[in-house]
């Protein structure tokens, strides 16, 4: 089975070289770049056979993840022997043409089409956001004339309003439509387009509507000017300013890669990193914008209750003797921790050692995963296992259970961009609610899951015939007390389609998708999903890692507990804490996240903690030298190595580790005895007004509850400062 | 065996490099000890001119310690290089071309000290 596998990887692989001699002559075409000959497939435009040479040709409406639009005119290159130039993002290559990319002609053309387009563009760039990273400016310098011959007047268009996020200024807009094509093409959402034409085209939503999708800040890279900029962001920096961090976002569990622009100390804004595998160029917005809430609520001192029950501010040296004295004072049995969903891989690993050297195995999540069957043990079971670019291979999808437009943002672009180019047909059981693309809704109910997985459904018939299919549980199914049972229900429908589709053995058809990014860290390390242990055994003292989700109460626990709470913001784990650790938020502290595919990668340090907190895996290893059993790691490498000796994948960033065994994790599972509950599988976030406000960062942020305002009561009601 | 033989030869071979000032290793160490004989000899008159709260003993342990640092070093240039900036350091004490702070510097007095261990850094602040 492997050697047809590899054999069919190679013929593929030949074909799309065209390296055999007869798809050569009919798929290749040589054209010449400036004299220099190159060899492009037909089919592909003039401006990617010379990019295929190096060189650049400019352009504002091409962006090629959306459609050709050919309106800016900007591409327009020379070919010789043609009367006219040509738009080079639109024309296919013909066999046998020089493209001349810096010839008389083509200068004459950019120069005249520059001269065109600042002809009606105002002279904003002192007051431009986009100044130091616009378009405009550079191609000017680069293809403009040197001077004008401008002595008419400029038109002025109406700003519209479209949202808390985006600023529009229209009247710098130069109608590239890449923001129109995003919106129907990406975001799904056709709000955006043209009005009118010539010199009183308006690109807006012409009546007064809001843009109201979750991945409607991307139109602010896509602007090549400075129309349509971040409200939260206006006036606030120039880039150059900025010094840029690549990171990792951990408000979901895509794990988008993200540069963090910093100065003076301070997170100015976020913007998108290239990833192909994981979120194309894209971030959502919650991802974003929150960073405003990074600096609001923050626990910056250490703190402890005193005797009038108030939590009083002093010193480490204090609060770590308490802990440490705490920890010491009580049997194994007596303590537990409950770690919480922004927590780095390398907080989880300090605390499990600690606990376990004071002979305590209660290291629980908040996120529940159903433990009978094979549980946790094999990895297939609660990974992504088809990985994010699986989605563009398959032809089928079945969603049990989820909202991905809301829980993970991209991987929903994704699927949209599948379903849009692939063809890919969608199904969902649980809850109706409005993605972006249509799909087939089966129902909510966990009965027709359990006809689908027996295969009495009417469906039945159309999964049998699917070539590749995948089906996506979304863990907020397992959170419920039959989680086990759906679980078991949903790995019968994988193995039979499985079966029935005959796919080769790479294919992964089951995947788990959550919702927290330190998840699958986690369970990766060997914590107990879910806090059943300590609800069962309470213990005495009860060490909270960023556990926000309020799973576990004062009431839970026997009276005189003592508990101590890590985190970054004041949420509702601080509230119930008697001694407060003040730790790093995820642009604070280079740690490990492993996303929901198994992908671990790591964020890195953009500014320093606030005030007297510290990274969360030092403080853990200060309170074990207090405690007498001095964790064996000072440095960041070294905890790194023992994340390598417990899981070599967590240290091997950027790349997936592949999970096996889903037959025998479906075997173990058949053995599972419960019933499904009569319940309708609801998904925690259905509107766009539960994307907002999620986690401890996001609820703080203030961008994030006017965005929660001007979903429920329009973009009117929000309070914004009048400026231009 | 063979090998290493071999490269122990050929690097020998390899080292023959224009001298700054000592051709071989016992010149190198004889200028060491020269300037350690000239400094050795200035200390108490360094201490009586710059007023230095200092007793000569410790000047003298002080210059012992600044050479020991040195001690493992074998290649003659390297030596020489070292040799050619202490006959400066001492050209300028002699001429009193230094001030009092210059020379306080080798004692590294006002210096706060980084702390070592995990927990005082743990304490002290932000550590990289």
């Amino acid at each position: 089975m492997l050697r047809t596998h590899s054999s069919s990887l190679a013929m593929s692989v030949s074909s799309s070289q065209g390296l055999t001699s007869i798809r050569a002559s009919s798929n290749m075409v040589e054209v010449f770049v400036d004299g220099k000959p190159v060899m492009v497939e037909s089919g592909t435009t003039v401006l990617q056979a010379c990019e295929k040479v190096g060189v650049q040709i400019p352009r504002f409406c091409y962006h090629d993840r959306l459609s050709v639009a050919g309106n800016c005119r900007m591409c327009l290159v020379e070919i010789e022997k043609a009367p006219k130039p040509v738009a080079a993002c639109a024309m296919p290559v013909m066999k046998g043409w020089n493209i001349l990319t810096n010839s008389e002609k083509t200068r004459k053309a950019r120069e005249g089409v520059m001269e065109f387009l600042l002809s009606n563009h105002p002279l904003d760039c002192p007051i431009c956001d986009q100044g130091g990273e616009c378009d405009l400016q550079d191609q000017s310098m680069m293809f403009g004339a040197d001077r004008s011959r401008f002595t008419e007047g400029k038109r002025a268009v109406e700003d519209k309003n479209i949202g808390p996020l985006i600023k529009t200024i229209m009247t710098r807009c130069i109608h590239c439509t890449r923001c129109v094509r995003f919106a129907s093409e990406v975001a799904g959402v056709e709000d955006l387009g043209t009005t009118g034409r010539g010199n009183s085209m308006q690109i807006g939503t012409y009546v007064e509507k809001m843009f109201m999708s979750e991945l409607s800040g991307n139109v602010i890279d896509l602007c090549p000017v400075g129309a349509l900029t971040s409200k939260p962001y206006a006036f606030t920096a120039r880039p150059w300013e900025t010094r840029k961090t690549e990171s990792i976002d951990v408000l979901d569990a895509v794990g988008s890669n993200i540069v963090v622009s910093t100065r003076g100390g301070e997170v100015m804004r976020i913007l998108p990193r290239l990833n192909e595998d994981v979120n194309e160029e894209w971030i959502s917005d919650k991802t974003r914008f929150a960073y405003d809430g990074l600096k609001r609520q923050r626990l910056t001192q250490p703190m402890v209750k005193d005797a009038s029950g108030q939590l009083v501010a002093t010193t480490w040296e204090d609060v770590l003797t308490r802990v440490a004295g705490a920890l010491q004072g009580v049997q194994g049995s007596e303590v537990g921790a409950v770690a919480g969903g922004m927590v780095d891989a390398e907080a989880l690993v300090a605390l499990k050692d600690l606990l376990n050297r004071l002979d305590s195995d209660t290291l629980c999540t908040e996120e529940i995963f159903p433990m009978a069957g094979a549980g946790t043990d094999l990895r297939s079971n609660y990974l992504l296992n088809s990985r994010i670019t699986g989605i563009e291979e398959c032809d089928f999808l079945l969603l049990v259970g989820t909202n991905p437009r809301y829980e993970a943002p991209l991987f929903n672009s994704r699927i949209r961009k599948s379903w849009l180019h692939n063809e890919l047909q969608v199904a969902m059981v649980g809850h109706k609610v409005d993605l972006s693309y249509s799909y087939k809704h089966l129902g909510e109910t966990t009965q027709v899951l359990q006809e689908i997985a027996a295969g009495t459904h009417p469906f039945c018939k159309v999964l049998v015939q699917a070539k590749k299919p995948v089906v996506v549980l979304g863990s907020s199914t397992l959170q419920r007390e039959d989680g086990a049972a759906i679980f078991k229900a949903v790995s019968t429908i994988a193995q039979n389609s499985r079966v029935s589709s005959g796919v080769e053995d790479g294919w992964k058809v089951l995947n788990v998708l959550h919702r927290v990014a330190s998840q699958v860290a986690a369970l990766d390390l060997g914590y107990k999903p879910g806090v059943n242990a300590i609800q069962k055994n309470p213990p005495k003292v009860l060490f909270l890692l960023g556990a926000d989700a309020g799973c576990i109460t004062r009431a839970d626990l026997p009276k005189d507990s003592f508990i101590i709470y890590q985190g970054h913001h004041g949420d509702v784990g601080a509230v119930m804490a008697d001694v407060i650790l003040p730790g790093a938020a995820y642009t604070e502290k280079n740690g490990t996240y492993v996303n929901t595919e198994g992908r671990a990668q790591q964020t890195r340090v953009a500014v320093t903690a606030p005030g007297m907190a510290r990274e969360d895996w030092k403080v853990l290893r200060a309170i074990s030298e207090l405690a007498g059993v001095t964790l064996p790691y000072d440095t960041l490498a070294e905890v790194r190595r023992r994340l390598e000796e417990v899981s070599p994948n967590l240290v091997r960033y950027d790349d997936v580790e592949e999970a096996n065994y889903f037959k025998q994790a479906h075997e173990l599972s058949k053995a599972v005895n419960q019933s499904l509950l009569a319940a309708p599988l609801v998904p925690p976030q259905l509107t766009v007004k539960d994307f907002y406000m999620t986690d401890p960062i996001s609820r703080a942020s203030q961008t994030m509850a006017k965005c929660v305002k001007a979903v429920t009561e329009g973009a009117a009601a929000v309070d914004e400062p009048s400026v231009c | 065996m063979a090998s290493s033989a071999a490269t122990r030869s050929g690097a020998a071979a390899v080292k023959a490099v224009k001298p700054i000032f000592s051709r071989d290793l016992s010149e190198a160490r004889r200028r060491a000890r020269e300037l350690y004989r000239a400094w050795y000899r200035e200390v108490p008159s360094t201490v009586h001119m710059f007023q230095l709260d200092i007793t000569a003993r410790q000047g003298h342990e002080k210059l012992r310690e600044m050479f020991d640092r040195n001690k493992h070093v074998t290649d003659p240039r390297v030596i020489d290089m070292l040799v050619i900036k202490g006959k400066m350091e001492l050209e300028e004490t002699i001429n009193v071309w230094k001030q009092k702070t210059h020379i306080m510097r080798y004692f590294h007095e006002t210096e706060a000290q980084r702390p070592a261990d995990f927990l005082s850094r743990f304490y002290h602040g932000h550590d990289p």
